[in-house]
């Protein structure tokens, strides 16, 4: 099973993606997830061994970006935001395979995983 | 790796040969004014790397994306900062750089594909149609034609980039879509199950409500593709 950890400041981001994964048959499996940067950066950091993080763009304290700045372990990651235009920033990440537009769609989202 | 330009303005093109040349391993072997031309060259030819302009007279570079068969990494050249979202619809884009481009970002672009290129072992490999015949599939892989009988195929997985093509006594990994290896099985045999399988279904073993058995491997199959596989079957 491929391990993910969901970062998002809102719970119901979190559960539309934890829905969307056990919508279908995968090998993914959430470890955890966060509301808070901090907690979850440690927690990253301590787990070299989680294949993909789903990342929102727009967090409270930080931005994704800001946040892939300071991760020493190299999670493939997926983005999630409401904010289309940051999408070419995240070119500039080679941990990022892609980038969802929050209401997350179904397909997108299954296109998406499909990469990791 | 080697690679082709494919933009309509000559000075564009000239910014990335120069771009390219400071790529050591990096090999232009052929340019395109014409989207038109470098998609008939790509039906005869595999690439590596594609640096391909957004903006052409008559056809955008997405149309470019899903109008070629190869398995080549795509990377879009533009002055466009807007177009990103879209970009990240189609797997086969690896990169989007915005003009001016310098060479720290595009030398992290190409590290990028490479990494991309080599994520499994079997680099290259795709699907070649011209080789196709009859009764079996030739896949490439590692520039090696294999032939394979579609009766000794089980079934194939989608994964990422790649399918893994399994049968009694190997799994290939090709690079190539569930999509495009449909197109080439003939559909007395063959059955797409659930959107990253398709099934030889002369093997099933059993069925089961929402999956099958071909030897020991356990294949869902998606409610919306079962009636489909019940009346292919001879019921009693």
């Amino acid at each position: 099973m491929k391990k993910c950890v969901i970062l998002d400041d809102d719970q119901a981001a979190i559960s539309v993606v934890e829905h969307l994964l056990l919508s279908q048959p995968s090998n993914l499996t959430v470890v955890a997830t966060y509301n808070n940067v901090e907690e979850a950066l440690d927690y990253l950091n301590k787990h070299s061994d989680i294949d993909i993080l789903f990342l929102d763009v727009h967090l409270p304290q930080m931005s994704g970006f800001a946040f892939l700045d300071v991760l020493k372990t190299r999670p493939k990651v997926i983005l999630t935001s409401s904010d289309k235009n940051l999408a070419l920033t995240a070119y500039d990440f080679d941990l990022v395979v892609d980038y969802l537009v929050k209401p997350l769609q179904k397909d997108r989202f299954m296109q998406a995983i499909n990469q990791c | 790796m080697n690679c082709i330009i494919v933009d309509d303005q000559e000075s564009a093109r000239l910014v990335v040969r120069q771009l390219c040349a400071g790529i050591e391993d990096l090999d232009i072997i052929e340019e395109f004014s014409s989207a038109i031309e470098a998609i008939k060259f790509l039906n005869q030819q595999t690439v590596d790397v594609i640096f391909l302009d957004i903006h052409m007279p008559g056809f955008s570079g997405f149309d470019f994306v899903q109008t070629i068969k190869n398995t080549a990494r795509i990377v879009l050249i533009t002055s466009d900062k807007e177009l990103a979202i879209e970009a990240y619809e189609y797997e086969s884009i690896s990169d989007y750089l915005v003009k001016p481009i310098t060479q720290e970002r595009f030398n992290k672009s190409m590290l990028k594909v490479k990494n991309t290129l080599q994520r499994t072992p079997y680099l290259h490999a795709n699907l070649t149609p011209e080789q196709q015949q009859g009764n079996d599939l030739y896949i490439n892989i590692d520039r090696r034609l294999t032939k394979l009988k579609f009766d000794d195929i089980l079934f194939i997985k989608a994964k990422g980039d790649y399918i893994d093509v399994k049968t009694h006594k190997e799994v290939y990994c090709v690079h190539s879509t569930l999509k495009k290896i449909k197109d080439k099985l003939p559909d007395n045999i063959f059955l797409q199950t659930h959107r990253s399988y398709i099934i030889n279904f002369t093997k099933i073993i059993d069925i089961e409500d929402n999956s099958v058995l071909i030897e020991k491997n356990v294949i869902p199959i998606s409610r919306s593709n079962r009636p489909e596989l019940i009346r292919r079957l001879n019921l009693l």
